[in-house]
């Protein structure tokens, strides 16, 4: 709790100097004013990722006075466990307004419960760890924190986007129905499941995707800073960045019932997946 | 019977003759010759310029942002916050044909200053040539800078009533004086 008062105090204090009006009209040349200066940066970056589950512990059972507990399960709590991370932005401004173009890659695996395993599926177990290639590709605006003069040593920006993200899972991944808790597993397991295991009777149809080459629609938000040397027309700096980029979980499961007058359909997927990164690297301006 | 027809319609016509008529020639009656300036800010006058259009105003607490030449500058509401280029509500002042400006160059500020002259539209500005337009000022930098009006200018002072303009014989398009003092 503390620490999300010290963080939001921090943040607070982040934002109230960044808007503290500076004398500083007096550098402002009527005769030559400064019109959106354009610049433009390139800029390489490593740094870590962290990403949410892609699903939680999907079970589908019933309980039963003669047989007790039967709990099928549909999904496992699958998560991206992303390596390193590297990206490569470019921006173009004009005065505090720019425009982003960003694609991001990052390898590892497909992790059960946060740990990189062979993944049970309706064909066995994967052949150990799953490795998993992630690509994100977006573009978007940004927006300065200060008023843009010809060669800051210090821009801070925030930036915002849309774009995709594509996961390249090297094994396929089906669903894993054999499994059930409580239970041996059936054989005749199914994607279509017809038993009945409520005590009402009902007939479901579940519906699960193979997980093979994934692309989702994602949006990103993020906030940086440039600490520059500028150099006149050129310059290095370093940049940092923290961003986070969403999507809807890629494992996608519906449960429906067969036979029924209301079309109801139950998606039990893990609702949208965070992506945080923090990022450093060295960028390239040109331009004042 | 027939004379309070007549008398109706003619009152009727009457009615509608200064109802329509009245309208177009409202704004120039609506401020009596010799009356004192209307006192306003750059940023009301962007907004309302089509209120105050024609009437002499004095545009009080503005900022110099831009000398496009010896007899136009963009000017916009003083604040506490730096001038930007991209910005809203900012007024085109042109010289009458007799003045140009005498802005020490560099300033070492820009605002206060104040207006004294006719509010104007831009289009009223460019269409009535009665002052050469800024040929810097284009569409492109009208856009991005937010200019929304125009003052024909007759006086442009600091706050402590120094001029900022000097008279001339004739007006000319050269660079701007750089170290021109106010008479």
């Amino acid at each position: 709790m503390r620490r999300h008062h010290r963080l939001r105090t921090l943040l607070l204090l982040s934002v109230v100097l960044s808007g503290i009006p500076r004398t500083a009209a007096a550098q402002w040349d009527p005769f030559d004013p400064p019109r959106d200066p354009a610049h433009l940066d390139v800029s390489g970056t490593a740094g870590l990722r962290l990403s949410t589950d892609w699903s939680d512990l999907i079970l589908l059972g019933s309980v039963s006075p003669a047989t007790g507990a039967l709990e099928q399960v549909l999904g496992r709590d699958l998560v991206f466990l992303p390596g390193p991370v590297f990206d490569a932005t470019v921006m173009y401004w004009e005065g505090r307004y720019g425009f982003r173009s960003h694609v991001g890659f990052s390898r590892k695996c497909l992790a059960i419960a946060g740990r990189c395993v062979a993944i049970p599926t309706l064909d066995g177990p994967t052949r150990g760890s799953v490795t998993v290639d992630g690509y994100s590709a977006d573009v978007g605006g940004a927006f300065g924190l200060r008023e843009y003069h010809r060669n800051p040593w210090v821009w801070p920006y925030v930036f915002f986007g849309f774009g995709a993200v594509t996961y390249d899972i090297k094994q396929s991944i089906s669903p894993p129905l054999q499994m059930f808790i409580e239970h041996s597993p059936s054989a005749t397991a199914d994607i279509t499941v017809n038993k009945n295991f409520t005590n009402f009777g009902q007939t479901l149809l579940i519906s699960i995707d193979e997980l093979g080459l994934e692309t989702k629609f994602a949006m990103n938000f993020g906030v940086g800073t440039d600490l520059r040397v500028p150099l006149g027309a050129a310059g290095v700096g370093l940049r940092l960045e923290l961003s986070d980029t969403m999507h809807n979980s890629p494992l996608n499961i519906q449960i429906a019932e067969l036979n029924t007058l209301t079309d109801e359909v139950v998606r039990a997927n893990g609702g949208l997946v965070h992506n945080l990164r923090a990022s450093a690297g060295l960028v390239l301006h040109f331009g004042r | 019977m027939r004379r309070p027809l007549h008398a109706f319609i003619a009152a009727l016509t009457v009615c509608l003759t200064v109802a329509g008529g009245a309208s177009p020639q409202a704004p120039e009656h609506r401020f009596a010759p010799g009356s004192p300036p209307i006192s306003v800010r750059p940023s009301a006058l962007a907004q309302i310029v089509s209120e105050l259009a024609g009437s002499p105003v004095n545009v009080q607490r503005a900022r110099i942002l831009w000398v496009i030449d010896p007899h136009a500058m963009v000017i916009e509401s003083d604040s506490a916050f730096d001038p930007t280029w991209r910005d809203r509500g900012r007024v085109l002042v042109v010289l009458e044909r007799s003045r140009s400006l005498a802005i020490p160059r560099p300033p070492v500020s820009i605002a206060p200053v104040n207006i004294v002259g006719i509010a104007r539209t831009l289009l009223g500005i460019q269409a009535a040539q009665d002052v050469p337009w800024p040929q810097a000022l284009t569409r492109r930098e009208i856009d991005r800078l937010g200019v929304r009006a125009a003052i024909l200018a007759s006086s442009i002072k600091t706050s402590d009533g120094v001029e900022l303009t000097s008279s001339t014989a004739v007006p000319s398009t050269a660079a701007p004086s750089t170290t021109t003092t106010a008479p």
